[in-house]
């Protein structure tokens, strides 16, 4: 099994901002080069996807009833 | 039961639309159904084009591929003998209809049309259509007459089982469900599996015979994409049916109204659950303690097996986490993670994304970057799924390597009747012979023509064999065995 730990259990729970979310779930001042790339590949990726999705996504995507 | 046959059956959401020229906001449920259709046979046609082998629907590693109601392209897995092999052929069955929406995309750009399909697994549209994510058990008599003991469990899994939804209220606020399918399910019990939906399905397609196991049909489940979701969902599931086969659960617990506990639980995983006979108000993660208990006493006095035991370390583990777990569902956020759940379940890991995201939307942006990424997660498409990125990243927990899954794609598991049923489609592949399953408990394998070079001789045994061999397979547990295997491979031979 391939573990994956890249993140870092916090030290102190806190209430936090939505400003402050990356620091408080990644618990980035431990985290690894690596792990910052991939987490900065992931956002690129996300942000394409934002954008990549027309203005009708939403709408165009309808299905049938199934099961 | 020592071992425990499984298998799931999932509906995927086939999308195509391509700008102006194919736009399928505004078309009701017939033109759509009707444009689906379009689409869909080159999946079919990409099954040959791709190489996989196939007897009808039935593939050469023992599942099956087809296009079910309301046009969406279904894959269920073969017959399995374990949760890690289940783990295995479902994920296989996801890189399969990928695949063949790859291959689909080549011929459609080959034929000059606009739009590249996509497909999801995922449950609901968001516009009110759900489809479905079916599991399936052999369970014993005995276990079959206390099903009933089953739906708290039911009813409370989805919070390490949930897929994540995203229902939006007003302009920007979110209420996060862990369960896609919850909204949908309005039975305990039900014969139907549209419109009305139980949390188990009990339509009886087969007459059981007396003192057989029988197929349990679970209908309230979603479809996972975390290999450590799909086997905490069967694998737990089991590990209770188990108990309750032997007759050792004992005082589980009854939820006064399952269907309403359940869709509570999807829109807030603290909502409080009153079971009947007990004081006070439970959580579902109590619930699940309850189980999780009993199941422990029992395995801990040496009961079972080491893969029992792997999943309810697995289990126990999750649960632990949870409990840990800080979200705020109203605004679909999540807070703190401790055991890092978001690389292993999926409710967890979409809601992690968002979180991500969130923060970097303005205000009139948010909910429909919400929705985006509620769908996006589900796309296996690895260019444009949030969590098949996030799997090519490294950033979830896998059970399973990519070489087993591929293995998955077209060989049979070991073990269960899957075996013979793959092994013979494989061995009847580009021969003289074909091979019909008209459903999965029999295999026809029919001479396609004449031998020509065959002589009349009386003696001859082609004459005499006869032009169809017919095999049984109503044992679910049958071995593929090798002198059943040398029947086929002569038989095959001989029209060759």
């Amino acid at each position: 099994m391939a573990e994956t730990r890249f993140i870092e259990k916090p030290i102190k729970k806190k209430k936090v901002k939505t400003e402050e979310k990356d620091s408080s779930i990644e618990g980035s001042l431990s985290m690894t080069e690596e792990k910052r790339q991939k987490l900065k590949e992931l956002d690129e990726f996300i942000d394409d996807v934002l954008e990549k999705a027309g203005d009708d996504f939403l709408e165009e995507f309808r299905q049938v009833e199934g099961e | 039961m020592d071992a425990r046959v499984v298998g799931t059956e999932c509906e995927y959401a086939l999308m195509h639309s391509g700008g102006r020229v194919i736009n399928t906001s505004g078309l009701d449920s017939e033109a759509l159904l009707a444009h689906m259709k379009s689409v869909t046979p080159l999946l079919v046609q990409s099954l040959q084009l791709r190489g996989y082998h196939h007897a009808g629907e039935f593939l050469g590693n023992g599942g099956r591929f087809y296009i079910d109601r309301g046009g969406h392209p279904e894959y269920a897995t073969p017959e399995c003998s374990s949760v890690r092999e289940l783990v295995a052929h479902e994920t296989a069955g996801d890189r399969i209809v990928q695949d063949l929406v790859e291959e689909s995309r080549a011929l459609l750009s080959r034929s000059g049309s606009v739009g590249r399909p996509h497909v999801y697994k995922n449950n609901t549209d968001g516009h009110g259509s759900t489809y479905g994510a079916h599991e399936n058990y052999l369970v014993t008599p005995h276990g079959m007459d206390n099903i009933h003991a089953l739906i708290p469990f039911l009813v409370t899994r989805q919070i390490y089982a949930g897929a994540g939804k995203v229902q939006l209220e007003g302009e920007a606020v979110a209420n996060y469900q862990l369960s896609q399918r919850a909204d949908f399910i309005n039975r305990v019990f039900s014969d139907r599996t549209s419109q009305t939906r139980g949390i188990i399905n009990v339509r009886k397609r087969e007459i059981p015979k007396q003192g057989q196991s029988r197929r349990l049909h679970i209908i309230f489940g979603d479809s996972n994409l975390c290999h450590h979701s799909i086997a905490l969902k069967i694998g737990a599931t089991a590990l209770v049916l188990t108990l309750l086969e032997e007759g050792r659960l004992k005082n589980p617990p009854v939820v006064s109204s399952a269907v309403e506990a359940l869709r509570n639980v999807s829109s807030s995983i603290n909502a409080p659950i009153a079971l009947e006979g007990r004081r006070g108000t439970f959580t579902a993660l109590d619930v699940q303690r309850m189980y999780l208990e009993q199941v422990d006493r029992y395995y801990g006095s040496g009961s079972g097996q080491d893969r029992d035991r792997e999943m309810l370390r697995l289990w126990s583990f999750t649960l632990d986490g949870l409990e840990r777990l800080r979200i705020c569902q109203d605004e679909a956020r999540l807070e703190d993670d401790p055991a890092d759940l978001k690389g292993r379940i999926d409710w967890v890991l979409k809601l992690w994304l968002i979180t991500r995201t969130l923060g970097q939307q303005g205000p009139g942006e948010k909910g429909r970057a919400l929705k985006i990424l509620d769908l996006q997660y589900h796309d296996l498409d690895p260019a444009a799924g949030l969590f098949r990125r996030c799997e090519e990243l490294g950033l979830t927990d896998r059970l399973e390597n990519e070489a087993t899954i591929k293995r998955a794609m077209v060989e049979p598991p070991e073990g269960t009747r899957a075996a013979v049923r793959g092994t013979v489609i494989q061995m009847a592949a580009q021969r003289n012979v074909e091979v019909f399953c008209d459903n999965w408990e029999r295999i026809l394998i029919t001479a396609r023509s004449p031998n020509t070079t065959a002589s009349s001789h009386p003696f001859n045994r082609v004459q005499r064999i006869g032009k169809s061999l017919d095999l049984r397979l109503d044992d679910p547990f049958m071995a593929c065995e090798s002198s059943l295997i040398d029947k086929v491979k002569e038989f095959v031979g001989l029209w060759d």
